[in-house]
């Protein structure tokens, strides 16, 4: 735990105490860097606007992800060259041990703060229950049953990314719901489906702390259990001299990782947080390169049945997945993918679920799917027009995204705005007469066909002459969709009054980044 | 705790370091490189050359009448070349029936399996490698490839039989104006030489289906959706698929209810199999049986524009008497 | 001990100076605007296995009878009929229910369309000028098959040549149909909101 001051140690004038003054401290730097990343975090979730992306790398979280990039990488044989920063992180690793894990990482901070401030729940004197427990060891079986089911080409680890994971829960479940009791308004009030779930897993996994201090680095993050298993060559370790330890145990007391400098330390486990040799009274704990064979373990100890369990159980998965009828073998309507996503079983393959599309769209039309893409697809983004329609020259949420699952068009590309011209079509709208009020009201309505965006529009109307049931006559337009035009787009479908289900709804259906799939047929010859 | 670490540990650590450090750059680049999981599954398979150049001394096309539907099947090979004619030693052929519907043959809506039987059994007797019958059925493929008597027809006369759940599809470039790129039955693409094997019926949108409409059979994919531009769609399918050769099935012409048929009274006895290279003129000769002009049926009349055959002239008669 | 804290101020300063330049950098590029976003476009091309359009499930339309074996809406009706798909939707059909009976030995198709008149021209079509006394509005009686009309439902049973069943059992067979088949209402202007059973 770490807090300004640790109230554990004896107050206690001598020449050691004094030597340990905070501001020379190395954990003074750490905070600070800690304190720095959470903000750039912060701010890469505010700055995914239009005018945001080119002010500040907002992709910088993702490309840095070791973890990201290898499973990108197993799922889809390719690595966009901007994961290659992922290599820079390694290196640090490689070098200095886990210390993204104390240092850098945001939802680390997130888990520490919400340690120390749950400080007095945990039961028992830290330095004896803050030890490294077996059960530590689940994140490599979770790493090795990820990288399992995303070789075979879902990129599942995507969801227990923490990375992926952090923007996700903010930016459609906890900032939503904190804007939304805040009453905040002009700070993109949104309602995202399902938020009230996102936000429970990281409240979850908060809550954990309770328990077991920062729970969620030690027991189950795969890109901690990926650069733990980096870090058993690293070159700067934490080393104890055996003969000036007097055993208190008080560097078990403050030990971020639970990675016990004090006996066989465990490399893998270290976060580098240095609090043990702060809070050490005899100085007996060093950060050393080359650190003798004092930690000659490095590492945890996996039984090989257990990773190979992990391995098949990742494994197994994914027919499961393709079995239940998800959006590769068996799309539902509402699985309406992004303008410029790839075909589905690519993008399942590139998708990091992390949601920043989502939190970049300035409709928020772009939600977390939970259910329209069966559960291979879960926390992939899909339009749900409802909620809002896709803005016709917007190109967001390509540019945002961070593995290419949705490539980055440009406005012309897309074609929205293009006279007689679209190149990417996302859905099709459909007409629901019973409930379309000209149609099936005897109502005069046509805010479909005025919100339109295409030129020419892909609604037309019709004329048509009714006799009501008093006996007047009344000259209803009566809208019509034309197929070859509607691009799919949901302003239709957000625009119109009929307020619980609307008339005219958009399915995916005639999308055309899976040409096969399409309902239309469109000669090469105009006719 | 300032003695110097001691040189073999420096040296280890190091090298593991630079191995993780090395390992990685190299996975990496290999990750830049490589063209994705998905790269050679859009290359589309090229259609093969089924169609021989034409020969005279033999009629285009012929008719034959007043026999068993085999024997009427193997007079009118014989009388435009034999199949000799068709099929080298050696080769692959594929014989693809319309074998769509679930139906039995006296319903009139498949291609009889005694025609069937016969031709596997002229191909085998010119010495074709393998004879395989295939088709992708619009009713359950199982039940149809029964019902239908061409599953057994077909095995009996010693050919292989594919249906699609006994053979898969692949991405192929037809090069039409509609028909561009689309899944094709993989038997087709293992071809040397196709013989077409329809059946003449009245059709619900294209007015009459006979040989080139039969060619849909090889199509997987949502093939529906061509039914909005049909015409052009047969057309295309004619000039991406020319057939060595095609024997119409008109022993029992289907006058309403088509395709899919079922009653016994919608069928007309003709009696009749047609045989030939020029798949224009079966075409039209099997719409006169259904009592349609062919300059009213659009394929034809694209098909013939495009350069595939000609109509107009009567079709030479012979008669069998068996 | 000066040399100590000579040591801790090098040090401060290697800690201090990463975090030192990335705000400067970040700082300068936010000023600048000069972050533009990497618009290359990651390799990947678009093909996959064509999606297909869900089948609608309600339950079964036919009272007294099992759930039908195929159920096809308007834009799947081309895997039951193929190419008479197109002129049967031109008649305002948008569902075919396809049965295959035991006992009678037969095939039972259950097309609904929107509209009276467009069954009667599809049954017209189907069968010609001829009508045979038999159930529902309209009927075609063979030894070998039963079409009927009633309303806008109409029902085309053909018995299996193989089996046999003859007039008089497909009669029945369709009796029974005639009987099951939804209470039709009556039509009014096209006003009236689309019946549930035909869902686009």
């Amino acid at each position: 735990m770490s807090g300004p001051s640790a109230p554990e140690i004896p107050v206690v004038a001598g020449a050691a105490e004094m030597r340990r003054l905070p501001i020379y401290g190395p954990r003074v730097f750490r905070r600070i860097y800690q304190g720095f990343f959470l903000l750039l975090f912060v701010f890469t979730l505010v700055l995914m606007t239009d005018e945001g992306i080119h002010r500040f790398p907002v992709r910088w979280l993702f490309h840095l992800d070791p973890l990201a990039a290898l499973s990108v990488l197993a799922s889809s044989w390719v690595l966009p060259v901007a994961f290659l920063w992922s290599l820079a992180l390694v290196a640090l690793t490689v070098v200095f041990g886990r210390a993204f894990c104390g240092w850098l990482c945001p939802v680390g901070t997130i888990h520490q703060i919400v340690s120390w401030a749950t400080r007095p729940m945990r039961r028992g004197a830290p330095s004896k229950v803050n030890r490294w427990r077996l059960h530590f060891r689940w994140k490599y079986l979770v790493l090795i049953a990820l990288l399992a089911v995303a070789a075979l080409g879902s990129l599942q680890p995507g969801l227990f990314d923490p990375l992926s994971l952090a923007l996700r829960s903010f930016a459609s479940g906890l900032v939503p719901a904190s804007a939304s009791a805040l009453s905040l308004e002009g700070f993109r009030p949104r309602i995202y489906q399902w938020a009230w779930l996102t936000g429970a897993v990281f409240i979850a996994l908060l809550a954990a702390n309770a328990w077991i201090a920062r729970w969620w680095c030690r027991a189950l993050c795969p890109l901690g259990a990926l650069l733990g298993w980096v870090s058993r060559t690293a070159i700067y370790r934490i080393e104890v001299d055996p003969d000036r330890c007097n055993h208190c145990d008080r560097c078990a007391a403050d030990c971020q990782g639970a990675d016990e400098p004090f006996g066989r330390h465990k490399v893998s486990e270290c976060h580098v947080c240095l609090n043990c040799i702060s809070v050490c009274p005899e100085e007996a704990i060093a950060y050393r390169a080359f650190a003798p064979a004092a930690a000659p373990a490095g590492g945890v100890d996996l039984p090989r049945r257990k990773i190979l369990g992990a391995a098949l159980t990742g494994m197994a998965l994914l027919p499961l997945f393709r079995a239940s009828a998800g959006s590769v073998s068996s799309p539902a309507p509402g699985a309406i993918r992004p303008p410029g996503a790839l075909a589905e079983a690519e993008f399942l393959a590139r998708c990091l679920r992390c949601g920043a599309c989502g939190n970049a769209c300035p409709t928020g039309a772009i939600q977390p799917s939970v259910g329209e893409t069966g559960i291979e697809g879960l926390w992939t983004p899909v339009v749900v027009p409802r909620r809002g329609w896709c803005e016709p020259s917007c190109v967001l949420c390509g540019q945002v995204c961070p593995s290419g699952a949705i490539r980055p068009l440009t406005p012309d590309e897309k074609g929205w705005t293009r006279p007689e011209g679209y190149g990417v079509r996302i859905g099709t709208a459909f007409m629901d007469r019973g409930r379309c009020l000209p149609w099936g009201m005897d109502t005069p309505c046509i805010v479909c066909q005025e919100v339109c965006p295409t030129v020419p529009k892909a609604i037309r109307l019709e004329e048509a002459v009714v006799t009501l049931r008093d006996g007047k006559q009344v000259r209803l337009q009566r809208p019509i969709v034309d197929p070859n035009r509607c691009v799919g787009c949901g302003l239709c479908e957000a625009k119109c009054p009929v307020t619980d289900l609307a008339a005219i709804r958009v399915t995916r259906a005639g999308e055309s980044r899976s040409p096969e799939s399409a309902f239309l047929l469109v000669s090469r010859e105009g006719v | 705790m300032k003695h110097r670490p001691d040189r073999r540990l420096v040296l280890r650590r190091l090298g593991q370091a630079g191995l993780v450090l090395g390992g990685s750059s190299v996975v990496a680049s290999l990750g830049l490189f490589s063209r994705g999981r998905w790269a050679g599954k859009h290359e589309a398979a090229v259609i093969p050359r089924y169609f021989l150049p034409a020969e005279t001394g033999f009629p285009a096309a012929v008719v034959a009448r007043g026999g068993s539907p085999a024997a009427l099947a193997r007079a009118a090979v014989e009388r435009v070349g034999g199949m000799g004619r068709f099929v080298r030693r050696g080769e692959t052929v594929l014989v693809k029936p319309n074998m769509a519907w679930d139906r039995t043959p006296e319903q009139g809506a498949n291609t009889h399996p005694e025609i069937v039987a016969e031709v596997v059994r002229l191909c085998r007797e010119a010495g074709a490698g393998r004879v395989v019958v295939a088709d992708v059925p619009v009713h359950d493929a199982r039940r149809t490839a029964a019902r239908s008597g061409i599953e057994e027809a077909a095995r009996a006369a010693g050919a292989e039989f594919f249906i699609p759940v006994t053979a898969g599809f692949t991405l192929a470039s037809l090069g039409g104006s509609i028909l561009d790129r689309w899944e094709v039955f993989d038997p087709v693409l293992k071809a040397d030489r196709l013989i077409n094997l329809p059946i003449v019926k009245d059709h619900g949108l294209s007015r009459l289906t006979c040989g080139m409409k039969n060619l849909y059979g090889v199509l997987g994919g949502t093939r529906g959706r061509l039914h909005q531009n049909i015409h052009i769609s047969i057309a295309d399918l004619a000039s991406a698929f020319r057939p060595t050769l095609t024997v119409v099935d008109a022993t029992r012409v289907m006058l309403r209810g088509g395709p899919q048929g079922g009653r016994l009274e919608d069928l007309l006895p003709v009696g009749a199999v047609a045989a030939g290279t020029d798949m224009v003129a079966l075409d039209a000769w099997g719409a006169t049986l259904l009592g349609i002009d062919p300059k009213e049926i659009d394929h034809i009349v694209l098909a013939r524009g495009r350069g595939l055959g000609t109509f107009g002239t009567p079709l030479e008669e012979i008669h069998v008497g068996t | 001990m000066p040399q100590n804290r000579q040591f801790r101020w090098l040090k401060s300063l290697l800690l201090a100076a990463p975090l030192a330049c990335l705000v400067a950098w970040l700082i300068v590029g936010g000023v600048k605007g000069s972050f533009s976003p990497d618009l290359s476009p990651s390799p990947g091309a678009e093909k996959s296995a064509p999606p297909r359009l869900p089948a609608a499930s309600p339950p079964s339309v036919l009272t007294g009878f099992p759930p039908p074996e195929g159920d096809y809406p308007a834009d799947r009706l081309f895997e039951r009929v193929d190419g008479a798909a197109d002129a049967l939707i031109a008649a305002g059909c948008g569902r075919i229910l396809f049965w295959r009976m035991e006992d009678p030995a037969a095939e039972m198709e259950l097309l609904i369309f929107d509209r009276a008149s467009g069954a009667a021209g599809i049954l017209a079509r189907d069968v010609g000028p001829g009508r045979d006394p038999g159930p529902g509005e309209e009927a075609s009686v063979t030894d070998q098959s039963v079409f009927f009309r009633r309303g806008r439902f109409y029902v085309r049973i053909l018995g299996d040549p193989a089996a046999n069943p003859g007039r008089g059992r497909l009669l029945d067979l369709a009796g029974r149909a005639d009987r099951g088949l939804p209470a039709s209402e009556i039509q009014t202007s096209s006003a009236n909101p689309a019946r549930q059973e035909i869902s686009p």
